[in-house]
């Protein structure tokens, strides 16, 4: 498992916006961190109450083991849950006060040629199972369907909202 | 761009894009869209502008951003191609560009029971053919330019945020490759009806290179 050396998602006036594949981490209260229009990808969000760290990655694909290079630990489900948790751990987080939130994985065509493989419910089983090796709890999750989701967490208290195509944000 | 692209791992391996190539995608974008563009005026029998192609070899993750406005709704069709030169298609159409596409094919037709995106059950469909048309017009362009065997599946529609529905498209193609190349050709004055994004997946760079004298 390589390290997370720094973030990479790029830092916009008080929020980041975690990319495809990328993860990002931060102890500014002010700060929020967002992944916009995920689809079959997985928004995972991890956050310590007591030391205000909070992180999120956009996971892509469920599996690493056929990746030819691990440069974004946050693209497949195995690696990003334990590089999200070394990032918090980084910044002074304790992984046994983790609150952890998921949303995504839909199948966002139908019709003759879309989700044949369904990746978005394979994400969404792959989280759960990393999740589960690395010893956290789940507080809420909000997966399938066929909707897109727009994810958010203010990192100062931890909230974290979700959004679909003309939804409010509602509160996980 | 003056300096070549390069291209890693899975097929686009030692792939160095030159700027005759970059020109021969970029061909083969404006001959697909330009296909496409005839088809659509044909059926909507209104005159369709074409933008400038732009090819990119990217790292998977960055199309989305590359795109911009992930949240903003449109209409996709996404459909696969397999055959010689494997690889995905999606036509990206702005939602209400697509309704105004939409009523002019049913010509008076109610729309029918609201579906996705609250368009109407026959307008998704009518929809769905159009994207039918428009992505067969432009791989049937590529395949005579090439002589290569494409073969399309039938289309998905989707109606949500660009991001998830260009994100949830690559997926599938980032199991198997880590590079994709795009060619993205607009379609409207100023893009303002949609965008045909073609990403042929692992070696169908090389080979569609290869049958355009370009390869190696």
């Amino acid at each position: 498992m390589p390290a997370l050396v720094a973030p990479r998602a790029p830092r916009v006036a008080g929020s980041i916006k975690v990319g495809l594949g990328q993860l990002s981490a931060s102890r500014d209260p002010e700060e929020a961190i967002a992944a916009l229009g995920l689809g079959s990808c997985i928004g995972l969000t991890m956050h310590d109450p007591v030391s205000k760290v909070g992180g999120m990655a956009h996971v892509m694909l469920p599996d690493s083991t056929t990746a030819r290079s691990l440069e974004l630990p946050g693209k497949y489900a195995d690696t990003a849950v334990p590089a999200l948790v070394q990032a918090l751990e980084d910044l002074g987080g304790r992984a046994s006060r983790f609150v952890v939130h998921m949303a995504g994985g839909a199948q966002m065509f139908s019709g003759a040629g879309g989700g044949v493989l369904n990746i978005g419910c394979r994400n969404a089983v792959a989280v759960r199972a990393a999740l589960q090796a690395a010893g956290l709890r789940l507080r809420s999750a909000d997966t399938g369907g066929s909707v897109g989701r727009t994810l958010e967490l203010a990192v100062g208290p931890g909230v974290v909202t979700v959004r679909s195509v003309g939804g409010a944000p509602v509160r996980m | 761009v003056s300096a070549p692209v390069t291209a890693g791992r899975a097929g686009l391996e030692a792939v160095a894009l030159t700027e005759i190539q970059l020109d021969a995608l970029r061909e083969i974008g404006n001959i697909g869209a330009g296909n496409a563009a005839t088809a659509l005026a044909t059926m909507t029998g209104t005159p369709i502008e074409m933008g400038v192609p732009r090819v990119s070899a990217l790292p998977i993750e960055q199309i989305p951003a590359e795109l911009g406005g992930e949240e903003r709704t449109v209409v996709a069709i996404h459909l696969h191609v397999a055959g010689d030169a494997p690889g995905r298609m999606l036509f990206l159409m702005n939602v209400e560009a697509a309704r105004e596409i939409a009523t002019t094919l049913l010509a008076g037709m109610p729309p029918g029971e609201p579906g996705l995106g609250g368009l109407g059950e026959l307008e998704l469909s009518a929809l769905q053919e159009v994207g039918n048309v428009l992505t067969g017009s432009y791989l049937g362009a590529l395949s005579q330019l090439t002589g290569l065997r494409l073969e399309p599946s039938p289309p998905a529609i989707g109606v949500d945020m660009a991001g998830a529905l260009v994100g949830a498209a690559l997926a599938e193609v980032a199991e198997v490759a880590d590079v994709a190349l795009l060619i993205e050709t607009s379609l409207g004055d100023a893009a303002a009806l949609g965008r045909f994004l073609f990403v042929p997946s692992g070696d169908a760079l090389v080979i569609v290179l290869g049958r355009l004298g370009l390869g190696g």
